[in-house]
């Protein structure tokens, strides 16, 4: 259509005259406050969107050609051994840092930074991610016991299917994830979401035990195997509402 | 982060990777944007997932914010925007009540007239939401906003004629609903499919 027929259309009144104001930025009517609660939630919406946009270099990084990949590998090799160091200072007066075998899922002695470690081989998925772990959390001693708990986990499962991990790269992880370098999960599955390698790391959002009128809220991430505390590669930040009842199971 | 930031100078900021910029300027700006968003919805639940869905929307497309409005304005269309989405996609449910009010502090004309203001606002957001998204766009910036056909066009990166032929199109397209909103008997059920270009 040229300019000429557009001109020839204009010229009519808005039908919407005055009415439409309340949605003119100048001149709507002062409204009531956004409430707080409200507002944590977009923060969170927000800090969701931050971590996915931060993510997105993590997913451009693992598809980098395999010589940058296996000289990236090396440098990582690098970081993960000055992590470990830094960790073990900081450890040195808590738990012991867990000296890992060959393989790097061997722990001699010691805890992990974990109440239950867990390799269940599930494959969690998007649209069900949420019942997935309330039903593992629910399954295994219930978080309830979990939370009342005062030790880690001692013992590493002897196969992780799918999400490679040494103990030392899991700390470093949930101190990133908790920016605690003393950070303890409530649980860690090492398994894998839609179909990549992953782990689900659950923490606890309150220390108070759940009631029927206040459930235990649970943040769950879900991070990939490049988690550390510098990059916390997580494909899945998201809170679950656990009934007193599943809770207490 | 400087508390001296301008809206613009945030923006930015986000846009070159400052992970707290956008928050700081969404609080800055949150119960206005919260405000437009209950009045478009009018009702609190769905005014939060609209809100969000703006804002997520915002957070992402930061980078196509070109200065010519201010920040505020860009957000408050936005939010707009995000808030007639959703009402389409809900057209098809029944229509949902109206909120309850406290009326203890309105008489009963005043109260009144709040709920007959409170249902034209929606009546105009319904329609308003029907139309094709470049006449919306050309009609909040026109009719709503205020802003000169100009103004407009630059914004919307088209020719002055286009965005008036938009604006023509759309004000029919209202001008029409809101007259099958108003009177819902006089209102054919069997609905013409959408014809023409916009």
């Amino acid at each position: 259509m040229s300019d000429a027929e557009d001109d020839a259309m204009w010229g009519e009144e808005s039908p919407l005259g005055d009415e439409a104001s309340f949605l003119n930025p100048e001149r709507a009517p002062q409204g009531p406050s956004m409430p707080d609660a409200v507002w944590a939630d977009i923060e969170r919406v927000l800090h969701h969107e931050q971590v996915a946009r931060e993510g997105t270099v993590s997913l451009h990084s693992r598809r980098r050609p395999r010589r940058t990949w296996i000289i990236g590998a090396a440098a990582a090799g690098v970081s993960l051994l000055a992590v470990g160091v830094v960790v073990q200072s900081v450890q040195s007066t808590n738990a012991p840092v867990v000296a890992s075998g060959t393989n790097g899922l061997t722990p001699s002695s010691g805890a992990f930074p974990a109440k239950q470690i867990l390799a269940s081989g599930t494959d969690y998925m998007p649209t069900t991610l949420a019942s997935q772990v309330t039903k593992l959390v629910r399954g295994s001693k219930g978080a309830k016991q979990l939370m009342a708990a005062t030790t880690e986990a001692t013992a590493w499962p002897s196969t992780a299917p799918g999400f490679d991990m040494s103990a030392e790269g899991l700390r470093s992880c949930i101190s990133g994830l908790t920016h605690d370098d003393n950070g303890t999960a409530l649980m860690v599955d090492l398994a894998r979401y839609h179909g990549d390698d992953a782990g689900i790391v659950v923490i606890p959002m309150s220390v108070t035990e759940p009631t029927q009128s206040s459930p235990a809220m649970l943040r769950v991430w879900v991070v990939g195997p490049d988690c550390s505390a510098s990059h916390t590669d997580v494909m899945v930040d998201l809170t679950i509402a656990l009934p007193a009842t599943a809770s207490a199971e | 982060m400087s508390a001296e930031q301008s809206d613009e100078e945030l923006l930015a900021a986000h846009v070159a990777g400052d992970p707290h910029a956008f928050s700081e300027l969404v609080f800055r700006h949150r119960d206005r944007l919260w405000a437009v968003a209950l009045r478009t919805m009018g009702d609190s639940h769905e005014a939060e997932d609209a809100l969000q869905d703006a804002l997520i929307s915002a957070f992402r497309r930061a980078e196509q914010f070109r200065g010519e409005a201010k920040v505020t304005t860009w957000l408050h269309r936005i939010v707009v925007n995000a808030c007639l989405d959703r009402i389409r996609r809900r057209s098809a449910r029944p229509t949902s009540p109206l909120p309850e009010h406290d009326t203890h502090d309105f008489g009963l004309q005043a109260a009144d007239d709040h709920i007959e203001q409170r249902e034209t606002q929606i009546l105009i957001a319904e329609a308003l939401a029907e139309l094709p998204q470049d006449q919306r766009d050309a009609v909040l910036l026109v009719d709503v906003e205020g802003w000169p056909i100009e103004d407009a066009a630059r914004m919307l990166n088209c020719p002055s004629g286009t965005v008036k032929s938009r604006c023509s199109r759309g004000r029919a397209k209202l001008a029409k609903r809101l007259v099958e909103l108003r009177n819902p008997q006089s209102h054919d059920p069997v609905q013409n499919p959408e014809g023409g270009p916009s």
